[in-house]
């Protein structure tokens, strides 16, 4: 059977059939998980970030005009949601972004507790969180979901040129950061 | 192609995900600017260090039990939850605007006292709280394309950006406003007053 299009389960859903809600929800949980993920570091704020983008998306979605492609919108969720959790997070913790995201592990580290291997980060994911905010959405989204500059650009209301050269920039820090981590 | 083009053109071509006019752009143009090389070898140790590094991923139950988890969510929302800015925002407006109308029908002062009334439970609202509140409209469409990039409100009609803020502010508390006497009782001066408000708490500068 042929696979319905957002479109179709947006409309159905307009047209009070939950599941084709459910039906968007499963397509694209994983795309926004990992955004978050990347974007504020653990997979407990993650979580959050994922559930509290759809129950947006929930509410939100009688008013999607259909103007842009759904994943641009839900997408423009997510990085808002991600962001402002990260503002929450520093707040609340008092913490600027590079101690917050200082991505070392503890001296107590156990990698056979599900909880802390839940936060295992390669030296990659450890660069990005050193990443200022916008560039680790910019450089997420290009790198590991390969969306095209112009979508993203509508996503993150910027120019082309502007995001082009934001995946730029993350890329020189990451290979920096990272070139350094591997000659210790 | 110049240097800053081809900088920024670097990492998908280094990593294959350029069309094949700009493959042989760059390629033209690193075969001639030692800058652009030593950039180019740069990444390309750096692309080639992380590509098989294997991260965490959740288990399948997790990816499972997330449709659960948000209905189980949005009913909750449905009978007690009001978020954070409904609370901060939408309730006092809408004791604002209960205020307000209450005023006008029962002692009919004049002139209507809208203006400062509603300031004043703007003047209560955190400016980040307002931000994030204009972003969710602007997200959602609702007023959309009068938000620009920078987040001022640039719309020309004011009231019709007012009425869709509480529209919406209904929706979000489930409770019923009645905008079309508060927009019918002010007016387009005050309207455009209350925007300037919000736009000076959105963008200070």
């Amino acid at each position: 059977m042929r696979e319905k299009t957002d479109a179709e389960l947006i409309e159905s859903f307009k047209n009070s059939d939950v599941s084709g809600f459910n039906e968007l929800i499963r397509r694209y949980q994983e795309r926004i998980y990992w955004i978050a993920r990347r974007t504020v570091g653990t997979h407990v704020d993650a979580n959050d970030v994922v559930q509290d983008v759809f129950i947006r998306a929930y509410e939100g979605l009688k008013y999607f005009r259909g103007d842009a492609n759904f994943y641009t919108w839900l997408y423009r969720i997510a990085v808002n949601v991600s962001l402002n959790a990260i503002r929450k997070k520093r707040i609340k913790e008092f913490l600027p972004y590079d101690e917050l995201w200082e991505g070392i592990p503890p001296s107590d580290f156990r990698a056979d507790d599900p909880i802390q291997r839940q936060e295992y980060k390669t030296i990659l994911e450890k660069a990005i969180q050193k990443l200022p905010a916008k560039q680790r959405v910019v450089f997420t989204m290009r790198y590991y979901d390969e969306i095209p500059y112009e979508e993203l650009a509508k996503i993150l209301k910027k120019s082309v040129g502007g995001t082009k050269a934001n995946y730029f920039q993350a890329v020189k820090k990451l290979a920096k950061y990272v070139r350094k981590e591997y000659d210790t | 192609m110049t240097c800053t083009d081809v900088k920024y053109t670097l990492a998908d071509y280094l990593r294959g995900k350029v069309s094949q006019q700009e493959y042989r752009d760059v390629r033209d143009h690193l075969a001639v600017c030692e800058l652009c090389r030593s950039e180019a070898e740069g990444l390309s140790s750096f692309f080639e260090l992380v590509k098989d590094e294997k991260h965490w991923t959740p288990s399948d139950a997790y990816w499972i039990n997330i449709i659960p988890k948000i209905q189980q969510r949005l009913e909750d929302r449905r009978v007690k939850y009001l978020p954070a800015w409904a609370v901060r925002f939408a309730l006092p407006m809408a004791a604002a605007i209960a205020l307000i109308i209450f005023s006008f029908k029962y002692f009919n002062t004049a002139p209507l006292e809208t203006n400062q009334t509603v300031q004043s439970a703007l003047a209560q609202l955190p400016q980040d709280e307002l931000q994030y509140y204009v972003e969710q409209q602007s997200i959602v469409g609702v007023i959309g394309d009068q938000i620009s990039n920078n987040g001022s409100i640039v719309s020309g009609d004011d009231k019709v950006i007012l009425k869709n803020i509480i529209q919406v502010g209904n929706y979000s508390t489930e409770s019923e406003f009645d905008y079309e006497s508060l927009l019918d009782s002010i007016s387009e001066q005050e309207a455009n007053n209350i925007v300037s408000i919000l736009e000076k708490k959105l963008d200070p500068s």
